[in-house]
């Protein structure tokens, strides 16, 4: 098939972009790296539908964020995934896992994020994790400034709860 | 616990990663089945429409001299106002005269009773 300049600017995004992408969509999705590729993919097959209009405005990051957050809400509260059982634990880990000086592992901090609620957990990765502002964070969550500011506090707080006791019983076994 | 952004960072750090390899071959396929699939969707909606748009005026257009070719059936022998009318209107139907039934009223006896005739 002959490739357009559509297809030729779609691959030098996808090339560029696609790799930080499932891992931050990891962050969204709190370790699980299948459920994350899916999210990437499906931004990716819609970024492409709207390719020439989100290309003209210059939008194709915040685009792909949008879709990705909004398909990981309604993965989340699709009625099916309620049967299926989450494990606190991944059952084997590729590599000896990198700590925190007070001994705190990825594996604790993924189980903290999973406890977030998504929407939560969508505000603190795209403000956190990507640097978007407020106002950006706000745009793409569909919500208000205020709602971006409270929900990045309490997610904050409610990490600190969460990860503090496992602080302290590695630092004082 | 530090700053949020070391905490992300090291939720990534020992998760198993994507892989190296960026291949938008496979991207690039899904969006071009994605955006056929779309253009189809719309291609069918609207020849549902222009189709709907024709085929009713024509099948409305076709029952029309039908009716029209048998005056007699249509016609009615009793012909019915166009539209009702209103209550205020409207009459009450005469009823049929009869001779009022006359009734005295027998005396003395202890039970008052009509007695006809």
């Amino acid at each position: 098939m002959p490739r357009s300049s559509r297809d030729e600017e779609f691959s030098a995004f996808v090339q560029a972009r696609r790799t930080g992408l499932v891992r931050s969509a990891c962050l969204l999705t709190a370790g699980d790296t299948h459920l994350a590729e899916d999210l990437v993919q499906t931004a990716l097959a819609r970024l492409f539908v709207a390719w020439p209009k989100v290309r003209r405005a210059g939008t194709e990051s915040a685009y792909v964020w949008r879709i990705i957050v909004n398909a990981h809400i309604d993965e989340v509260r699709r009625p099916g995934r309620r049967r299926e059982r989450h494990l606190p634990e991944l059952p084997e880990s590729p590599a000896p896992p990198e700590v925190f000086p007070d001994g705190l592992g990825g594996g604790e901090v993924r189980a903290a994020l999973a406890a977030l609620p998504p929407g939560m957990r969508a505000a603190v990765v795209l403000r956190h994790w990507l640097d978007l502002s407020v106002e950006e964070t706000a745009e793409l969550l569909n919500c208000s400034e205020g709602t971006v500011k409270s929900q990045t506090a309490k997610a904050a707080a409610r990490l600190r709860d969460l990860l503090s006791p496992a602080v302290v019983e590695r630092t004082y076994p | 616990v530090n700053d949020l952004k070391d905490l992300l960072e090291l939720a990534l750090s020992d998760a198993p990663g994507p892989g190296e390899r960026a291949d938008p071959a496979g991207d690039l396929a899904r969006g071009r089945r994605l955006l056929r699939r779309r253009r189809l969707t719309a291609l069918a909606g609207v020849t549902a429409a222009v189709l709907c748009g024709v085929l009713v005026p024509l099948a409305l257009q076709g029952s029309g001299p039908a009716a029209a070719s048998h005056p007699a059936a249509a016609a009615s022998s009793h012909p019915q106002p166009s539209h009702p009318q209103p209550s205020h209107l409207r009459r009450a139907r005469p009823r049929p005269v009869s001779s009022p039934r006359r009734s005295s009223w027998s005396r003395g006896s202890g039970r008052s009773r009509p007695v006809t005739g």
